[in-house]
């Protein structure tokens, strides 16, 4: 069950937001369920912090007499940081990119067109509710939170994982992405899975990303053509492995 | 000769050659591709071990070491050529061919020093010539097999493992040369003196001259990590002197930003008074018509001014003048080439936890990369964020890319670039500085949507 969380001074608007999701849960027969609709945001700061579990929240970013939105969000963030956070907004102040970055939200939700409101609502509930309860191999989210970020890595994603040479610095390389966080390769192992094989002292490849291993090169070669090493300790092992996961 | 000699000297050519083909086999670093070039190898090997085996005839009780002598060097020889041919380099390859010779010739002063010590046989071949040689590679055939396995996994440990490109390929040319050098000692040295006076003193020399070999070895190895080294200080003096002209052309670009909008002003202030001048003359006159015509030509000119002013003022909340100075620049270059560019700093940056010069060489690199990559798209954009969350300073170039951008890892390869030379290095020096912070500093990239964004996040603990 998730539980979700409303905060939205304009009574009508709530009202309505309320009815969405409540018609939208009961047609699709979703496991979830409104927790709290408040116009406060102290209600939902002691909500998040009542509920340790992954929740959904949908803030308004202009709560007059209150601390507003932006601020709420990057709070209950730093409570959850795996939540679900969908700000409704008035205007499109979702170009600005320091908006974006300050709380990293799923979406963001014009109140502007009634109609439009209403199907981005039902598709933000259908994608948290497939991340929430989809967490099979296929697209299982693990969070990675260090001192001063935190990073949603989709595991199916991943092509590799590299150390960097200093520091315990991890470089995680995807198709069309590389980010870096820190930890070693030894904590974020468990987290990861069978797809993913220890392949060298510094390298972790994801066995499905694989396209093909060169033994000269002493490398394994990625979907998109990037080379991952592979020690000779371990070159017998990953061949098995990718035998077992063909 | 007689017939039972030529299958003699035969059978020691065969079994010699069939061991080099086996020792191939068992190093996983793979020297053909393709099986009719090995097949073609292994003939050619086979007629190079036969004739050597033929070379230098001796009837002396110790020919056989002076036969192993010709045929570790001949073979040598060959492969370091025909290999070199083939694969028109000296790499790895050649190294590994050495190292199956040096363990046939291990094996053999290993088993000959058993005999003498241990068994206290001193002179085997004499008296039982034939079965001797038998028995003889009958025993070395294990023995070299077990040296080679043991050098062919140390070679994997010592070369596999290492990650840099830099180091393989250093270690990949040298080593051949290194066992080059090894082979021609065995040739000249070992076997001319030992042919002449058999005792255990000799025995002991070979294995001290051995153990030389393995301390030359070691000593070679570690004198290349010490150069990798030094081509590494190199390289950072190079990055530095490098930083200190861009900060150089970064400082006089924004001294040249000034002086324009400073005679802009100037300029400014001059039309303004004559512009006031106007305005009274035909409120004195009560043209208001023209006034009002007048006027609405001004607006004109106040959206040109407003334009010029505009880029400055984003840049207020920057209070770190090389900062401001490179961003002034680097927008206006930006403008100029029509791209549409948006910097958002929500409040004042006074300071950042790293290097001032390291940061505005990243930047600059980030902003050179952006504009010359939105250029080519059809809606040329750039978007420069710079704020502050929680514990840390984030940096975000955004721009928008063209379709055939190469993926992530290609453009933070050294020297890749799709522009001229030199600055082809710009993201992997952007690279090697993030990475010189350690933990403190982590750079994110990705292509999403037709946007090409870079992340830059600095810690401030």
């Amino acid at each position: 069950m998730i539980n979700i969380a409303i905060c939205e001074d304009n009574f009508k608007q709530r009202d309505y937001i309320n009815t969405i999701i409540e018609n939208y849960i009961i047609r699709e027969n979703l496991n979830m369920k409104i927790a709290l609709s408040t116009d406060k945001s102290a209600d939902i700061l002691e909500f998040a912090k009542d509920h340790e579990e992954r929740a959904i929240y949908f803030l308004d970013i202009h709560l007059v007499n209150d601390i507003g939105g932006v601020e709420l969000g990057r709070q209950v963030r730093t409570i959850d940081p795996s939540a679900f956070i969908i700000f409704v907004t008035t205007y499109s102040e979702v170009s600005s990119l320091v908006f974006e970055y300050r709380v990293a939200a799923m979406d963001y939700i014009l109140k502007d067109d009634k109609a439009k409101m209403k199907t981005r609502i039902e598709d933000c509930l259908k994608e948290a509710s497939d991340l929430y309860f989809n967490e099979s191999r296929f697209n299982r989210i693990i969070t990675v939170k260090t001192s001063h970020k935190i990073l949603n890595l989709r595991v199916e994603d991943i092509l590799f994982l590299e150390t960097s040479e200093k520091a315990h610095k991890i470089r995680v390389h995807e198709m069309n992405s590389q980010k870096e966080f820190y930890a070693t390769l030894k904590e974020i192992e468990s987290q990861l899975g069978n797809d993913f094989y220890r392949c060298h002292k510094s390298f972790i490849v994801n066995v499905r990303k694989i396209k093909e291993i060169n033994k000269t090169l002493g490398c394994a070669i990625m979907a998109n053509g990037e080379q991952c090493y592979i020690s000779n300790k371990y070159f017998k092992g990953l061949v098995k492995c990718l035998q077992k996961n063909t | 000769m007689s017939p039972k000699e030529y299958l003699e000297l035969f059978l020691i050519a065969a079994v010699y050659s069939g061991l080099i083909f086996l020792n191939i086999n068992l190093f996983n670093i793979g020297i053909f591709n393709n099986n009719n070039k090995k097949i073609i190898f292994y003939c050619l090997l086979l007629l190079v071990t036969v004739l050597s085996a033929f070379l230098g005839l001796d009837h002396s009780s110790d020919y056989l070491l002076i036969k192993q002598k010709y045929l570790v060097v001949s073979t040598f020889l060959f492969s370091v050529v025909y290999l070199s041919i083939t694969n028109k380099k000296f790499d790895l390859n050649t190294y590994v061919l050495m190292l199956v010779n040096g363990s046939y010739f291990l094996s053999f002063i290993a088993l000959k020093a058993i005999l003498i010590f241990i068994l206290q046989i001193n002179d085997i071949f004499g008296n039982l010539m034939n079965l001797g040689i038998v028995i003889f590679m009958i025993t070395q055939l294990p023995l070299s097999l077990l040296f080679s396995i043991f050098m062919s996994e140390f070679i994997n440990r010592f070369y596999f493992e290492v990650k840099s490109k830099t180091k393989r390929s250093i270690i990949s040319t040298m080593l051949p040369i290194i066992s080059f050098i090894l082979v021609s000692l065995i040739f000249l040295f070992i076997p001319n003196y030992y042919y002449e006076i058999r005792n255990k003193v000799n025995i002991l020399l070979s294995f001290a001259f051995l153990i030389i070999l393995v301390i030359f070895i070691c000593l070679v190895t570690l004198s290349y990590f010490y150069i990798i080294k030094n081509e590494k200080d190199l390289e950072s003096l190079e990055i530095d002197r490098d930083k200190f002209e861009d900060e150089l052309e970064n400082i006089t670009n924004y001294m040249n930003a000034l002086e324009n909008s400073t005679s802009e002003l100037r300029k400014f202030k001059h039309d303004y008074t004559n512009i006031l001048s106007v305005i009274g003359l035909y409120l004195e006159e009560k043209e208001y018509d023209k006034l009002k015509e007048y006027f609405y030509e001004l607006s004109d000119y106040n959206k040109v001014m407003n334009l010029n002013l505009k880029g400055m003022d984003r840049l207020k909340h920057i209070k770190i003048l090389q900062l401001k100075s490179l961003f002034s620049y680097k927008i206006i270059q930006s403008e100029e080439r029509e791209i549409k560019t948006s910097v958002e700093i929500p409040q004042d940056i006074e300071h950042i936890p790293m290097n001032i010069i390291d940061l505005s060489r990243i930047l600059g690199i980030l902003l050179d990369n952006a504009i010359e990559a939105t250029v080519k798209t059809e809606n040329p954009e750039i978007n420069i964020a710079m704020m502050e969350i929680d514990d840390s300073f984030l940096i975000v170039v955004q721009n928008t890319c063209p379709k055939d951008t190469p993926p992530i890892y290609e453009i933070f390869k050294k020297g890749f670039s799709t522009k001229g030379r030199r600055r082809g290095d710009g993201l992997w020096i952007v690279k090697s500085i993030v990475e010189s912070y350690g933990e403190r500093i982590t750079l994110d990239t990705q292509i999403k949507d037709g946007y090409f964004k870079h992340e830059l996040w600095i810690s401030k603990q």
